[in-house]
């Protein structure tokens, strides 16, 4: 059973961003730590590169669309934004839809600045 | 205190109810205000012991070959400085600023389960004085506040059993705070305050609550696992028999480095409150404050590989760490730049709180600017473990937390306690304070860039360290002079000062309600709020409130109640009752306490004893203080609004309490699971084949067996649910004591497989960790049995009933959460070894 109330439109899909970014940085780290403890070879590494690199554009796509799906909502337009503190429903969500582009922009950086290493490293050790 | 005779009857009845319990008694007070405050001066003690400790360090480093105290005192002294600054005074400060202060900025009248931030507040201050005193008797932890083993594990004496058992105690305390404030965030807001409108304070509590969910655990988690290798051998980091002590440092800074967030972010939260007061504006991006605090509570988490840049592990893992430590600056930063623009836009009133949020935001800054330093591995490989990083710490905390909280002091005081602090003399106090830090700390850079190794308790003449050393010693006797004129300022007696007039800041948010003196009722009615100010914006909000206008001016029927409203609109859909004055919090601390400080000394009948007592006083506390049937089943909550009483399943902070500590629950159980798999990263051969294997017999059953259980649970929620036939509750009993049947056969049977195959828990790391995963799911699923009993018990005495379903609607959830925990445990302990 779910709470009702936080099906709206609101604190989860907020959470989306966040927790792709967890996802991700989960994988990432796991799969290098195992990876570089099992089979620390060039060939082997290459493929964690690869692997890495695919997935963390899967995850940069899905944080893009769920910022995009925000915008659209009204998360960044002007007009939307003067509605940020008004005591309405369309104020709350036009709060939320905003704060949800905001927190998924940064998700796509975080995600974008933790997979540069496994690009621009050569090797485990 | 509260005179009542010029108040209406009505108010008069709210007083008498809301009123403190008087002479000794007054220690079974519960209320957020009460509480608040011994959780704040407790801290508060906890924070001075502290730095008597750093002086006495100070005084041994002041010159070379210094003998003033022994290099196994000096173990202890660095030990638990640490230990009490992070753990007994910064988080609980947190968790009693919070608790005194956040149900006022909501307009509620407590938090939602008062006795709960009682039971914390006790556990707290049990655990802290039996882990400080420990030093008067010599035994106090001696290796580091991270206890980093094999040195910790293999060490003779208590020193590490206090810190681990203690500690853990303690912990039980902030996620107790966690609960608590999480629910009063989302659910106790007064009606119209959106989620768009709460004041930021709030905010950063629920990011901040929501991160102790994720941080806390994973300590407890290894706090198990290092008890179990120092009580009874289990090699869980003990090389040579498969575990490996880097667990322990993962485990550890899990939670380490979010911990500095949870302490820094709340208070810079204070800053958000102050900053608008005194620059005479609204706060300059709200949303981009709310988004800088949940970037950084979600990035913290990503951080914690930068303590561990030098212990060899893969160059990529400390990429990723190195990057996201970079990437935390961005939030940060934002919520600074807020700040900076807020006071830009505004025009500055410049008062002594003021004067502490410079301080704070200059002083942070700095200690930010060594972080993106130390973020880059090969530059931390410079410094690590020297006093670099020792100065890059006390910048970043004393900055980012001492400086906000003395802030937050000053700027709450007269709303705490009617009166105000002496501004002359807290000007004092910031210059020797900020001076007094800066002598002491910026020299410490240079100290570990010439090498000075952190922990050493002497150092041989000539190598460049002498001045330095003596003047970081000086600078820390400017500061203890600055706290001791503060704490003067604090206890001193002052009945003769006058009343602070009311909100004398003129600030725009809900604490300022407070009448001087205050009263213990919190508002005298509970306001309808339409703005992110509304003492500012809603003209005569203030008179509506004190006239009892406004909603629940009264308690008719003698009780505690507040408003309970939905998560994102705040509509008003309960008047929940809260518990009153209670000695059971205190009585249940004090088992639970002999339950770890017992163990401590290994007298393991004794601390079983005492942990039955526990449950004894907890079950009694259920049973007597929550979900109690009211007598009617709606309530006139004022303005024309009719609320129910009572509530069950998800409409309940019950239930929703369940949830969240089950979330943190879960949490550590992960962390296990985590420890699983890493022993199989870092061992070739594990799970060892010449192991055997726990078949599937035993472990099959006892998914029967517990499974069966969860199924039946559930169906005897959705039958009393949704039955209209009388006498339900007959056969719903049935069917939970058939349940708890069948959960003990399970229990059994999750037992019997690695007995019966032989695993030896001491033998090796795979079947020590196998035995703890089993253990872990049958000693809650023997908690599951308990629930279930307490059930059957409402049943026959009517507490639960078709009508009255709240207790089996958390029960369930429980099980639900035991269900998974199974499932993971059997996935892991008997399917994967198959696999691997």
């Amino acid at each position: 059973m779910m709470p009702v109330n936080l099906m709206e439109y609101g604190l989860w899909r907020l959470l989306a961003g966040p927790a792709l970014a967890a996802l991700h940085f989960v994988v990432s780290y796991g799969a290098t730590g195992i990876f570089c403890e099992r089979s620390d070879n060039a060939d082997a590494l290459l493929t964690l590169r690869y692997g890495l690199g695919a997935f963390t554009l899967v995850i940069l796509a899905l944080i893009a669309l769920v910022t995009l799906l925000a915008w659209q909502q009204g998360g960044f337009l002007q007009k939307a934004q003067d509605r940020h503190t008004e005591d309405s429903a369309e104020g709350r969500h036009a709060f939320l839809a905003h704060i949800t582009v905001l927190i998924s922009a940064l998700s796509f950086v975080g995600v974008a600045m933790i997979s540069l290493p496994i690009l621009l490293v050569g090797s485990c050790s | 205190m509260t005179d009542a005779s010029n108040l209406d009857p009505e108010a008069r009845q709210l007083l008498k109810v809301w009123s403190r319990p008087k002479g000794w008694r007054a220690i079974s007070a519960v209320n957020n205000s009460e509480v608040g405050r011994w959780y704040a001066a407790a801290a508060f003690i906890f924070l001075l012991f502290a730095g008597v400790l750093a002086l006495l360090m100070r005084i041994q480093l002041a010159v070379p070959e210094n003998d003033f105290v022994s290099a196994d005192t000096y173990n202890q002294l660095f030990t638990l400085h640490g230990s009490i600054m992070m753990f007994l005074f910064a988080v609980p400060m947190f968790e009693a600023i919070s608790i005194m202060l956040l149900p006022e900025m909501l307009g509620a009248r407590d938090l939602p389960f008062p006795r709960l931030s009682a039971y914390g507040f006790w556990c707290f201050v049990i655990g802290g004085v039996f882990v400080s005193g420990s030093i008067f008797f010599d035994v106090a932890p001696r290796s580091g506040w991270f206890m980093y083993p094999p040195l910790t594990t293999q060490q003779s004496g208590l020193g590490a059993d206090i810190w681990l058992l203690g500690l853990s105690f303690i912990e039980i305390a902030s996620i107790a705070a966690a609960v608590e404030l999480i629910i009063g965030v989302l659910k106790c807001r007064p009606p119209g305050m959106r989620i768009n409108l709460i004041p930021l304070y709030a905010w950063y509590v629920l990011v901040v609550g929501v991160m102790i969910l994720f941080a806390f655990p994973p300590l407890i988690a290894g706090d198990l696992l290092f008890e179990m290798e120092r009580a009874f051998d289990w090699p869980f980091f003990d090389v040579s028999r498969g575990g490996d002590p880097l667990l322990w440092q993962h485990l550890f800074w899990i939670f380490g480095h979010p911990e500095v967030y949870i302490i820094f972010l709340p208070t810079i939260a204070i800053l958000a409150m102050v900053i608008p007061t005194f620059a005479q504006r609204e706060i300059f991006g709200y949303n981009w404050i709310v988004l800088s605090a949940i970037g950084t509570g979600f990035l913290s988490f990503a951080l914690w590989v930068h303590h561990m840049f030098t212990v060899g592990l893969p160059a990529a893992s400390q990429g990723y760490a190195s990057a996201a430590s970079l990437a935390v600056a961005i939030p940060t930063g934002i919520q600074l730049f807020a700040f900076l623009a807020t006071l830009l836009a505004g025009k500055v009133i410049l008062r002594l709180p003021m004067l502490f949020v410079f301080g704070s935001v200059a002083i942070f800054v700095l200690g930010g600017l060594t972080g993106i330093m130390v973020a880059v591995a090969p530059f931390d490989w410079q410094v690590h473990d020297t006093y670099f990083v020792v100065a890059h710490l006390h910048y970043t905390i004393i900055g980012g937390m001492g400086f906000s909280v003395i802030a937050g002091i000053y700027y709450f005081y007269p709303a705490i306690t009617g009166r105000a602090l002496n501004e002359r003399w807290g000007l004092w106090v910031f210059w020797l304070i900020f001076i007094g830090f800066n002598i002491t700390f910026l020299p410490m850079h240079l100290t570990g860039l010439l090498g000075m190794p952190r922990r050493v308790f002497t150092y041989l003449p000539g190598l460049g360290w002498d001045w330095l050393n003596m003047l970081s010693t000086v600078g820390a006797f400017v500061i203890a002079a600055g706290m001791a004129l503060f704490t003067l300022d604090l206890i001193r007696p002052k009945s003769r000062h006058p009343w602070s007039p009311r909100n004398p800041w003129n600030a725009g948010t809900l604490e300022w309600l407070t009448e001087m003196p205050g009263k213990p009722w919190g508002v005298r009615s509970i306001p309808a709020v339409t703005t992110r100010y509304p003492l500012l914006s809603q003209p005569d909000l203030m008179e509506r409130v004190d006239s009892g206008q406004e909603y629940l001016p009264d308690a008719s029927e003698g009780k505690r109640e507040t408003l309970i409203t939905t998560v994102l609109d705040a509509r008003p859909v309960q008047c929940m009752r809260v518990g009153g004055p209670s000695f059971l919090s205190l009585w249940a601390a004090v088992f639970t306490g002999g339950f770890f400080i017992f163990a401590t000394f290994s007298w393991y009948w004794t601390a079983f004893a005492s942990g039955l007592l526990a449950l004894a006083s907890i079950l009694t506390w259920l049973w007597r203080g929550t979900g109690q049937i009211p007598e009617k089943e709606r309530k006139d909550v004022g303005k024309g609004l009719v609320l129910p009483i009572y509530a069950s399943g998800h409409h309940s902070c019950g239930w929703w309490a369940m949830f969240i500590t089950m979330f943190a629950d879960i949490t550590a159980f992960l962390s296990l699971i985590f420890g699983f798999f890493f022993y199989w990263t870092v061992n070739a051969d594990y799970p060892f084949a010449n192991l055997a294997s726990l078949g599937l017999i035993w472990p099959g059953l006892a998914l029967a067996g517990i499974g069966g259980a969860w199924l039946l649970t559930w169906h005897a929620r959705h039958a009393l649910d949704t039955t209209r036939a009388a006498g339900q509750e007959t056969a719903t009993a049935l069917q939970i004591g058939i349940a708890a049947g069948l959960a003990l056969f399970g229990v059994w049977a999750l037992i019997m497989g690695p007995a019966k195959a032989g695993f030896d828990p001491v033998a090796h790391v795979f079947p020590a960790i196998t035995w703890l995963l089993l253990g872990w799911t049958a000693l809650h699923a023997l908690v599951g049995v308990i629930m279930l009993l307490f059930c059957i018990a409402g049943l026959f005495s009517g507490r639960l009933s078709k009508h009255f379903t709240a207790d089996l609607h958390n029960v369930t959830l429980y099980w639900h959460f035991l269900f998974f925990t199974l499932l993971v445990t059997l996935l892991t302990c008997v399917v994967f070894p198959r696999l691997a």
